[in-house]
């Protein structure tokens, strides 16, 4: 019985009261299919988005995004009605997740509902808390929502779903830096890392660590997206704001140094703003760039976001840890990211029966979900290990006051409740590749292939001096793909 | 008993306390409505409008361009530079609405601009009176606006700003003659205890 805990009787002889409630949250901790996230969500809705089967989002996910998980449910919904197309019924979802978010965000520091749910979540499992977007989920869902106002033809909505990414991620990046200093100044014998990340990492929890590191490669921060940033360059672009535009390329750059694209908008736009010296130290730095940076007089801009694949699914994990100051052993489990992330394929756009050029990767959601999962981690540990302890002195109680078979009770409730949170944002894609490149105005065919497949071939209308957006994504068999027309 | 008074009676303080603590929101510094939110709200949207109006009306240089008469006005659409969704029309229709009944400009309306064509085009078909195309008096002047927003936190205080800029232009020789702006601040704190 490695959760026996010696802790006072408190419970005194009222152990039939302890069992029935502990039984009672079990059954109101919900036993519907989506109780299971990963599982659910892959019967319900995934399975449906690989072969291209229509999901009736509203139908699958509309009541849901009340209540405990609502967040996470409302940007399923949204994402799910925007490949099908529904830009109005994806915006609704969007504002949902949006504003339940901005809630959680203003609620008082200490709440009674915050602290009700923290409790079940000591009795229970980390899926009595309410669902937050984790930062990089929060940048997402601005990024789609612009899409929806673009799609909508309301393109000052648009920029003020890019005014509200920009604080998302510049709000994180603050509380990233504070949450640094915080941990120095706790451990300040702790030799430091290079981002301080180091200082709060648990020794007991290295293999752990271990994946989420190897799946996060080199993104330091889950919440800076460059995919995002380009996008709010565009649609800065299209508002006529080219030195916000300017910022947001300049941002996106430093994450992607590599993307040809941004390596040439950073180039035009210092050039076309008069910012010489940025304009001489970015040719520098990119020469090849720099020689195809200007735009012809008079042509239209064409932007591809290519999408592949979905976004990994959290499972379980469960290892032994010292529980009470290490004289015993406790089992916990953890979420972690255990299946491989799909390979990036290349799409190839031709524009008129000529080649526009190559998508280039611009943001990799494994990568930022695993950093934000390692960034959390602490904070799931510590409740972990609270419940370790919280259930195991109830098996202990209900033994000593009710004999065996209670204690029998309590502990396979103990087993059946022990959970970690599974939860994610599912629907989102693996990679976020981009193309920009300028076209002659007038109706011209756009076809682009990937993998030896066409996933995308029609008429596009260009207009001078306007942008067109194509979106398209692939998950495994199903082709989801949309043009964006500059309102 | 002694538990009672070391725990629970200071816990139960704790607790009446944190009953009586909202979360609460309260302007910098104007103070005639109660906000709810620190949101760009219907009473801000009054407020913004009945000032940029007063303002523009009370200016010795409408005199000055009145001469001949009313002078020919075109409202541009209040761009909106801020994070939230507003319904930026409903500003431009209010702030329209008070220089009308001021009758001290006379007016254009573009944003009915393809109704109006529709029916032009009908009247040539079907009216033996039609309006010739081509016979609108051309407007003068041009009022634009913008209405941006900075906000700030530090730890509990959210404290947002936002600006309403106003500007008259004559569309002859291109140059501003007018311009005025009003600032809201609203300020929120998040309350330590609450539901």
């Amino acid at each position: 019985m490695v959760f026996r805990r010696i802790i006072s009787g408190f419970w005194g002889r009222r152990w039939q009261g302890a069992v029935l409630a502990i039984l009672a949250a079990v059954v109101l901790s919900g036993c519907s299919t989506y109780s299971h996230y990963p599982q659910g969500m892959e019967q319900t809705t995934l399975q449906s988005l690989r072969t291209g089967k229509r999901v009736d989002a509203e139908k699958n996910f509309g009541k849901r995004t009340q209540g405990n998980s609502g967040v996470v449910f409302a940007l399923e919904m949204g994402r799910v009605a925007q490949l099908e197309g529904d830009y109005e019924i994806s915006r609704q979802a969007f504002t949902t997740a949006i504003e339940a978010t901005r809630e959680q965000d203003e609620k008082a520091v200490i709440s009674a509902s915050g602290a009700a749910a923290q409790g079940a979540a000591v009795l229970v499992n980390d899926k009595a808390i309410p669902y937050r977007a984790p930062d990089y989920e929060r940048t997402l869902m601005h990024h789609y929502q612009m899409l929806n106002y673009l799609g909508l033809q309301d393109l000052n909505g648009a920029g003020v779903e890019v005014r509200r990414a920009n604080k998302t991620q510049k709000d994180a990046q603050e509380r990233r830096a504070r949450e640094i200093e915080r941990a120095k100044s706790f451990q300040q014998n702790v030799p430091e890392s290079e981002d301080g990340k180091a200082d709060e990492r648990d020794p007991h929890l290295i293999p752990v660590y271990a994946g989420l590191d190897e799946m996060a490669g080199s993104v330091k921060y889950s919440f800076l997206n460059a995919a995002t940033l380009f996008l709010s360059g565009v649609v800065w672009e299209m508002l006529g704001e080219q030195n916000d535009a300017y910022i947001d390329y300049k941002k996106a750059i430093e994450i992607y140094p590599d993307n040809v694209y941004l390596q040439r908008a950073v180039i035009r736009l210092s050039r076309r703003l008069g910012m010489r010296e940025d304009a001489a130290d970015f040719s520098r730095r990119f020469p090849g760039a720099a020689a195809v940076a200007a735009p012809p007089q008079g042509m239209a801009r064409l932007v591809v976001m290519f999408e592949q694949g979905l976004a990994p699914q959290k499972s379980d994990m469960s290892l032994a840890y010292p529980l009470s100051g290490g004289s015993s052993l406790g089992v916990i489990s953890l979420p972690i990211y255990a299946d491989p992330v799909p390979p990036l394929v290349t799409g190839s756009v031709r524009v008129g029966g000529k080649s526009a050029g190559k998508t280039a990767p611009l943001c990799n959601v494994s990568a930022l979900a695993a950093r934000a999962l390692a960034d959390q981690m602490p904070g799931i540990l510590t409740r972990q290990v609270a419940r370790a302890i919280a259930k195991g002195s109830a098996a202990q109680v209900a033994g000593d006051s009710g004999g065996e078979w209670a204690e029998l009770l309590v502990t396979l409730y103990n087993v059946v409740s022990e959970q970690p949170d599974l939860r994610s944002w599912l629907t989102l894609p693996a990679h976020i590749q981009v193309l920009d490149a300028w076209a002659e105005p007038g109706t011209k065919k756009v076809e682009i292939s990937a993998g030896g497949a066409t996933v995308f071939s029609g008429e596009v209308t260009f207009t001078a001096g306007r942008t067109t957006i194509i979106s398209v994504t692939t998950i495994d068999l199903a082709v989801y793909s949309h043009v964006i027309m500059q309102p | 008993m002694k538990n009672f008074c070391k725990w629970i009676l200071p816990a139960m303080i704790m607790a009446i306390l944190a009953a009586g603590c909202a979360t609460t929101v309260q302007y910098g510094d104007e103070t005639s409505s109660k906000p709810i939110s620190t949101d760009f709200g219907s009473s801000d949207l009054q407020q913004v409008a009945a000032k940029m109006v007063d303002s523009l009306l009370s200016d010795p240089l409408l005199d000055d361009i009145s001469v001949g008469g009313p002078p020919l006005l075109i409202v541009d659409k209040v761009k909106n530079k801020t994070m939230q969704h507003i319904d930026t029309e409903s500003i431009t229709d209010s702030i329209r609405t008070k220089l009308i009944r001021s009758r001290k400009f006379s007016f254009q309306d573009r944003t009915t601009e393809a109704a109006l064509q529709e029916e032009l085009a009908y009247q040539q078909v079907a009216a033996h009176d039609a309006i010739a195309s081509g016979q609108q008096d051309a407007p003068r002047y041009m009022l634009t606006a913008n209405l941006s927003e900075i906000q700030q936190e530090q730890g509990r205080l959210k404290d947002v700003y936002y600006k309403f800029t106003m500007n008259l232009r004559d569309l002859k020789s291109g140059r501003l003659i007018w311009a005025d702006e009003k600032e809201i601040r609203k300020q929120k704190t998040r309350s330590v205890f609450g539901g």
